[in-house]
């Protein structure tokens, strides 16, 4: 993806002018992509939102198919087959050599990944509850 | 018409805790569940999802989970699912944290403030925790998955709070019901409890008003001054009418330096976690056989304990509350109770010598608690017996309890080894009180002249040289006695 430093994310940025003019639909889509793609932290140039929006209405339009079923009395699948409590036992089994996982990553440190800054907070571990997400958007300086 | 005064805004506190289940490996894999190993050392394929890695969900965190619902007097599902929760942060290496979220595993049920307002949960949900992300060395973010996968459990409130004092005094009493029950540690300086507020202000008789998120909670004492914060600075936002300080929805984090709150920007909405079922993961039932197993697991808990100790063994409340503390503590004096139980008055007596002098000896040792001590319920009981029965005084003892605490021993042995049997044969304590009366002709002759007080100044020497072990009460009728003999 090309870098745009000062490419603004969220909804509403530049949805008016990144959409096809006059085209409802189109510039619906490009929001659309332009949320997904702040979500999930890529920033994508004007053109390529074009070009994304252009792609993702054709898969819609093709999902969209589906909806035209009537299911209403068809029960909702949840999982494999309908299996229910498939559990393990409490046993520790041994962890993978560190090794082995991190020679993955693009870069180490002391043992730990290292990954662009993602917060910029001085002097503070941010050590939150177990859910959610922290500051999208304070992911660059 | 003047502006409402601070004191009529009504606060509603919120609150959202996580707890991690004390389980012996991870909620969907075999890695360790342990605080404080090297960084990245209990991992594994599924914990840093890696393709195609299955998760298998961990029975006795299932098993926790429910037990903590029983602790809390919730409704149980019978059949709970799992979700994924999307998002893209570091420490989350699938890109979603699985989590329960149309379908968790207990709901209602609640806790009782000491003013007798009901506290009432809206829901548990079971989840795993994420990695840890260290952004204060060097030019990196530093990723750890050695808690990526540790078991959660998510306890939402109904926001019943309206004070930082209530939501202060509910924390402890959630604590310390999951600390009896067995389900986790709560230690808040190890992470394994955290806790998120959620604040608004709003005047008496009118809707509520903007709902504000804190996050980054290390401590009690943090969520208190949190709060506290949080509520004095919407007020002070909507009293000064400024369009621009007018408190919105949003999610702020505390700063531990200043005491205050500021935003954070950029948090998603609800809908931008795209919640789906978790196609990996089948549903789980809580049948009956594992509820009542886990109901006859589920001890008596604190308030029912103290309760029992002031009713039907007649102990002090202070020391009621003490011993309820933590339950190591409680079941090592019910225990004790148990070994006195031909003992008159041996609760009291227990409850007295544990509250007392077990509790200081163990706290000069620094370090441990009681149940890291030798020190056995059964010990403890012969140690009260022998001073009820008159072989032992309560120095002698407290001597013959801070070896047992610190070393260990056998309590009669230890006796004769430190030669701390109470001195009976009157013989001896005679010896100890002429020795005394010897030089100090004037005490005599006060007590002779009335004043019984002053024989104080004769029992200490007395005491002295039995080095303890003399009967207080039959030295001072022994001194009485040599001091009237020897009179005009
Ligand atoms: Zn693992």
């Amino acid at each position: 993806m090309e870098s745009a430093n000062n490419h603004q994310v969220g909804p509403a940025a530049n949805a008016g002018e990144a959409g096809p003019p006059g085209d409802g639909q189109g510039r619906n889509l490009v929001e659309l992509v332009q949320r997904t793609a702040a979500l999930a932290r890529l920033e994508l140039s004007a053109p390529e939102l074009e070009e994304m929006a252009a792609q993702f209405g054709r898969i819609l339009e093709q999902f969209a198919v589906l909806s035209e079923l009537d299911v209403d009395a068809v029960e909702p699948v949840r999982g494999r087959a309908r299996e229910q409590d498939v559990t393990r036992g409490d046993t520790v089994t041994p962890s993978l050599a560190p090794e082995k996982l991190l020679e993955r990553a693009p870069q180490v440190e002391d043992g730990f990944y290292a990954v662009p800054k993602t917060v910029l907070r001085a002097g503070a571990e941010h050590d939150k509850g177990g859910s959610s997400a922290l500051t999208p958007g304070e992911d660059r300086a | 018409m003047s502006a409402p005064t601070e004191t009529t805004w009504v606060p509603v506190i919120g609150l959202e805790v996580h707890c991690q289940l004390k389980t012996a490996s991870k909620i969907f894999c075999g890695c360790a569940n342990r605080f404080g190993a090297p960084p990245n050392t209990l991992t594994c394929p599924v914990c840093t999802g890696q393709p195609g890695a299955l998760p298998v969900l961990n029975d006795t965190a299932l098993d926790l989970a429910l037990r903590a619902g029983l602790a809390l007097d919730c409704e149980l599902a019978s059949v709970s699912r799992f979700d994924r929760k999307n998002y893209f942060y570091c420490d989350l290496p699938k890109g979603y944290q699985i989590t329960q979220y149309e379908v968790p595993f207990a709901s209602g049920g609640g806790i009782e403030l000491a003013n007798g307002k009901h506290i009432r949960l809206t829901r548990i949900h079971m989840e795993e925790d994420a990695g840890k992300a260290i952004h204060d060395r060097g030019t990196h973010t530093l990723v750890d998955l050695n808690r990526a996968g540790v078991p959660l459990i998510e306890i939402v409130t109904e926001a019943d709070m309206q004070s930082a004092a209530e939501a202060f005094e509910f924390l402890g009493l959630l604590k310390e019901r999951l600390r009896f029950a067995g389900v986790s540690d709560c230690d808040m300086e190890k992470g394994s409890l955290r806790c998120d507020v959620n604040v608004s202000v709003h005047l008496p008789d009118e809707p509520w008003r903007t709902k504000v998120e804190v996050k980054n909670l290390n401590s009690f004492r943090h969520v208190r001054t949190a709060i506290e914060h949080e509520i004095a600075r919407q007020i002070s936002a909507y009293e000064s009418e400024d369009p621009s300080r007018q408190p919105v929805q949003e999610t702020r984090l505390f700063d531990v330096d200043s005491g205050t709150t500021r935003p954070m920007r950029g948090k998603e909405d609800e809908g931008d976690y795209r919640y789906f079922p978790d196609p990996d993961l089948v549903p789980v039932s809580a049948s009956r056989e594992r509820l009542e197993e886990q109901r006859r697991l589920l001890p008596e808990l604190p308030a029912q304990r103290r309760e029992r100790y002031v009713s039907e063994w007649r102990v002090g409340a202070r020391e009621a509350a003490i011993l309820t503390a933590d339950r190591p503590l409680a079941d090592f004096f019910e225990a004790t109770v148990r070994a006195l139980a031909e003992n008159e008055g041996g609760a009291q007596a227990a409850a007295k010598w544990l509250t007392n002098d077990v509790l200081r000896i163990v706290g000069e040792q620094g370090t441990g608690s009681l149940s890291d001590m030798p020190l056995t319920p059964g010990q403890l009981a012969r140690v009260i017996s022998l001073v009820e029965g008159g072989e032992l005084q309560r120095k002698g003892a407290q001597c013959l309890l801070a070896r047992l605490i610190t070393e260990g021993g056998e309590v009669d042995s230890l006796v004769v080894e430190l030669g701390l049997a109470a001195v009976t044969d009157d013989g001896q304590l005679r010896a100890w009180c002429l020795a005394a009366l010897a030089g100090r002709e004037s005490v005599a002759a006060q007590v002779r002249a009335g004043n019984e007080k002053a024989i104080g100044a004769l029992m200490g020497p007395v005491m002295g040289s039995s080095g303890g072990r003399a009967d207080p009460a039959r030295v001072r009728a022994l001194l009485l006695e040599l001091i009237r003999e020897d009179g005009p």
